[in-house]
């Protein structure tokens, strides 16, 4: 842990020594007249190819070009520094011309989004560890078919004596929860105002029930328990997984319009900068 | 106490691969996975029902076994498979659909790009923002500031590689911005040979100087290279909005490629030196000996009952409606009341343009008309005209070889011998007073040829008054040239002269020509102030002519700054001449000069790298005196000589004034220069009004300016 922070105190000021290093570049640069849109404009460039490489970086892995979690702070914190030269980039101002501002809104989109997956994924996994059995995430609804599995029979199991108080619970309450995730919004939120609405249920439930229904109706509930943890995971690991999608197919157009973006500024900037 | 949900050992545990692009579909779809899964191509592999074989009669299970084996119950008495169909529709993986999407959001890129970019010429989607103001009209035109803009795509592509293409760029702003003049792409629009110069000069000043902390640094990035030509997008960074300021540049970038860079203009700015007096007044005015000596109270009265009195600094000069400029005002009135008398000088006896010397009866016996017998002629040599009239005539130049050295002083005094050649230089003048008087101007030319074009188309004209003079001093020349060509004796009748015919023409005819009887001449005397005929003289000696101008006789008459008027009288200096006020400006490069008839020039011919505004001075409070900035030199005897020297000279010899042409020499005019304190009393830090930009112009260039 010690460690751990000393290592984020190094990439802070890191961070803070070269934003500063480049401000002063790029203002020393300008004094001499020179276009600083330019080389701010290199420098953004080569970067956004860089960090498009750690993708292809996870594609490669048979290359020995350090491990991927080196790859991955170093492409989270050349990320935020593309932020500080993209502001000097955009002298601060927001771009007038329609397809610029389009690569500037591109930009920004793809920047957030991987500010929001880094946070994510900081604070993600902490909360996974919190709750439930650590699954993985293409395992997930064989893993909620299998409770479900065991649900219904400890249902089927408990209609032996036909008088049926637990498969009409089961019917009124549970099959629905069962079926598919459920309360993603609150298991985000943290609420687990559900799963006392449930207990409140099975409680309320109880004296109705013979000793026999009841060990059932236990397993059924330590099952919801299950479940609600599956579900808890699935939306977290869910929201892991999702948010590249925005991330990564952007980061394509972003190339695509940087690249257009410098034969365009190359070819007629000769008036401006 | 529940069991784990995911067992990991080899045998229960599934190998996944999401990396696969496709997945089950069961599994999606209802957590039932099965162990095979779908293939590479999308489809499933679980084949649960075979196509059952017919052999001898009978239909029996053909399912292999790798799905599952022959069933138990096998097919149905129709040949159809028994068990139902348990194939599902695989789905893509999250990894195939962000791969998908990043497709897709990659060709809506391209296809964007390619809309933007396709066209023949760059699409108005491609601007990168709005231009300023003084543009907008043309901003849909792109060609008309970028090369680029001539082609598609693959002129685009060639064009972001060709270091040439900003210059080429520039190279279209220049046909706009024609002001900027030959050398604009260079450093301050002057030539490589001027820069060099100016740089040579100030790195030969000893000031010290402290280089900012940030040029030090800047410069190991490499300041733009002053030696070639710069484009005009380094200093002006267009499509930076309407409003956008294309001439701003601060202090530190100003000084980028300087030799001497120092903090600001508070801290370490070199010493204004002589400026504003970086030249003599093109007027010569003596400041000091007007305020000090002449405007003295009691005794203006008495040397210029008429004269006026200028109240303060702004009785003379007034700020122009740019406010840069301190005009004067003009002649008629600021000068007029005390100068204009002295101008119109009444004992100024004129120019001489024409005269008759005296010659004896003697000599000229039966030589016909010479009405200048007895009098006297003051000059050893012929008004300058005549002598280049008579330079082409053989004959008189044979005369002339005769005498030897000739003194039009002592024509009557040549040996016996010689009167033949002195009669002929009397009918050489009476051929060419004839010539003019029947033909008129083109004779001038026709003898001056193209060597002095001053004396040609004279305004107000020479050749009525010559004609009036041969009518009055030889009426009968015509018959008097007729008989002499013919070589036949002239008789005594013809050589008569009406001594009662005597004729002044007067100045009030608005012609400044005077025919005197008294010494046969012919002058001119000025009509007043900016007089037509010498103002023409002069403009047409000083540009026809490069060299000598001090040798012309006639130049020497109007050039000096005498009241005499003669060749040979040379007095001090006196109001009342024309180049006695207008000083005479030498191009060293041309040798051609110029006279300066107003206190500012016409048209700028030097660099301006430094603009000044009056008017927001004259409003400061502070500073509302001119005096604030322009003191006087501390009182000396000698102030005056000092600045007569800017103007005029001494010749050699020491006998007579000469004018001094050289403009550019420093003349203080009898100020101080501007101090550089005095400047930063206001223009300091603390007011924000130091910046290089304040007062100096990049663009410093010959140009054109309209005081």
């Amino acid at each position: 842990m010690r460690n751990l922070l000393f290592q984020q105190r190094i990439a802070i000021t890191t961070f803070a020594i070269l934003s500063l290093m480049i401000v002063a570049g790029c203002y020393l640069f300008s004094i001499t007249l020179s276009k600083t849109s330019f080389a701010t404009g290199t420098v953004l460039l080569i970067s956004i190819f860089i960090l498009a490489s750690y993708q292809l970086r996870k594609k490669l892995s048979i290359l020995l070009i350090g491990n991927t979690s080196a790859w991955l702070q170093f492409h989270i914190f050349l990320g935020l520094l593309t932020s500080v030269v993209f502001l000097l980039h955009m002298k601060m101002q927001i771009p007038d011309g329609l397809f610029e501002f389009l690569l500037f809104l591109n930009y920004l989109t793809v920047f957030f989004s991987g500010v929001i997956g880094w946070l994510l994924s900081r604070r993600i996994p902490h909360r996974l560890l919190s709750r439930g059995e650590e699954v993985i995430f293409e395992r997930i609804p064989l893993h909620r078919r299998k409770i479900h599995d065991k649900v219904k029979s400890l249902v089927l199991e408990s209609n032996a004596s036909g008088k049926g108080a637990i498969p009409d619970f089961y019917d009124e309450h549970l099959r629905t929860f069962f079926e598919g995730p459920r309360n993603q919004l609150r298991h985000i939120l943290h609420s687990e105002r559900h799963r006392h609405e449930l207990s409140q249920k099975i409680t309320a439930l109880q004296p109705y029930l013979n000793s026999q229904e009841q060990a059932v109706l236990q397993q059924i509930s330590e099952q919801i328990q299950l479940k609600d943890d599956l579900d808890y995971q699935y939306i977290f690991q869910a929201i892991i997984k999702l948010w590249p999608f925005v991330h990564v197919p952007l980061t394509y157009s972003l190339i695509i319009f940087a690249v257009y973006h410098t034969l365009a500024v190359c070819a007629f900037a000769s008036t401006s900068g | 106490m529940t069991e784990p949900l995911q067992p990991f050992d080899w045998k229960s545990s599934n190998y996944e691969r999401p990396a696969n692009t496709w997945v089950c579909g069961r599994l999606c779809e209802e957590g039932l996975p099965c162990h095979l899964g779908p293939s590479s191509k999308g489809d499933c592999q679980v084949q649960s029902r075979c196509e059952p074989e017919e052999k001898g009669g009978k239909y029996q299970c053909s399912r292999s076994i790798l799905h599952g084996g022959k069933c138990k119950a096998g097919p149905a008495p129709d040949g159809t498979c028994c068990q139902p169909d348990s194939s599902c529709q695989p789905r893509r993986s999250l990894l195939a659909r962000r791969r998908l999407l990043g497709g897709i959001a990659a060709f809506i890129a391209a296809s964007l790009c390619l809309i933007i970019f396709g066209g023949a010429s760059p699409s108005a989607l491609l601007s990168p923002g709005a231009v300023t103001a003084s543009h907008a009209k043309i901003e849909s035109n792109c060609t008309a500031c970028h090369t680029a803009a001539e082609g598609g795509l693959g002129t685009w592509i060639h064009i972001a590689f060709n270091d040439e293409t900003a210059l080429k760029d520039s190279g279209l702003c220049l046909k706009c911005h024609t002001e900027l003049g030959n050398e604009a792409l260079f450093a301050h629009g002057v030539s490589l040979k001027r820069l060099a110069e100016i740089t040579k000069r100030i790195q030969t000043k000893d000031e010290p100087v402290s280089t900012p902390i940030a040029l030090q640094l800047a410069s190991l990035t490499g300041p733009p290279a002053t030696k070639d030509q710069l484009s005009c997008s380094t200093c002006h960074r267009e499509h930076h909005g309407r409003k956008a300021d294309l001439t701003h540049l601060t202090d530190l970038q100003c000084q980028t490629c300087h030799t001497r860079q120092f903090e600001d203009f508070q801290h370490g700015h070199p010493a204004l030196g002589d400026y504003p007096y970086n030249r003599r007044s093109r007027i010569y005015f003596d400041h000091d000996a007007h305020l000090n000596r002449y405007f003295v109270k009691d005794e203006f009265k008495r040397t210029m009952p008429a004269g006026v009195k200028p109240d303060s600094c702004d009785s003379c000069h007034t700020p122009d409606t740019s406010g840069r400029f301190m005009l004067t005002g003009s002649f008629k009135n600021t000068c007029a009341s005390c100068h204009e008398p002295q101008i119109e000088d009444l004992e100024f006896p004129g120019v001489p343009f024409f005269a008759l010397p005296a010659i004896s009866p003697q000599i000229m016996k039966s030589q016909g008309t010479w009405p200048n017998t007895t009098g006297t002629f003051k000059t050893a040599r012929l008004p300058q005209l005549m002598e280049l009239l008579l330079e082409q005539d053989p004959l008189y130049q044979n005369a002339i070889k005769q005498l030897g050295t000739v003194d039009y002083r002592k024509l009557n005094g040549v040996d016996p011998d010689q009167y033949a050649a002195v009669a002929e230089i009397a009918w050489s003048i009476k051929r060419l007073l004839y010539d003019i008087s029947t033909d008129g101007e083109s004779v001038l030319q026709q003898r001056l040829g193209n060597s002095h074009p001053e004396y040609l188309h004279l305004n107000p004209s020479l050749i009525p008054t010559l004609s009036q003079a041969q009518q009055i001093w030889f009426p009968n020349l015509a018959t008097e040239i007729k008989l002499h060509r013919e070589k036949k004796p002239i008789p005594a009748t013809a050589a008569n002269v009406s001594k009662t015919q005597t004729v002044q023409i007067p100045r009030d005819a608005g012609n400044g020509w005077t025919l005197s009887e008294s010494d046969f001449t012919i002058r001119y005397r000025p009509l007043g102030h900016a007089d037509p005929l010498l103002k023409g003289w002069l403009d047409q000696v000083v540009r026809s002519q490069t060299q000598a101008l001090d040798r012309d006789p006639m130049w020497r008459i109007l050039s000096n700054p005498t009241a005499s008027g003669t060749e040979d009288t040379q007095g001090a200096l006196a109001s009342g001449r024309c180049l006695m006020c207008h000083s005479v400006d030498q191009n060293p490069e041309t040798g051609l000069s110029r006279i300066n008839w107003l206190p500012l020039p016409a048209s700028q011919t030097t660099e301006g790298f430094t603009q000044f505004s009056h008017a927001p001075h004259l409003s400061m409070g502070q500073y509302e005196k001119c005096a604030g900035c322009h003191a006087f030199e501390p009182s000396r005897p000698d102030n005056s000589a000092i600045l007569q020297q800017d103007y005029f000279a001494r010749d050699p010899a020491n006998l007579f004034w000469q004018i001094n042409v050289d403009g550019q020499q420093t003349c203080t005019s009898g100020f101080q220069p501007v101090s550089h304190q005095t400047c930063v009393t206001c223009h300091n830090k603390t007011t924000e009004t130091q910046s290089c930009l304040q007062c100096h112009k990049y663009h410093a260039h010959k140009r054109m300016e309209k005081p």
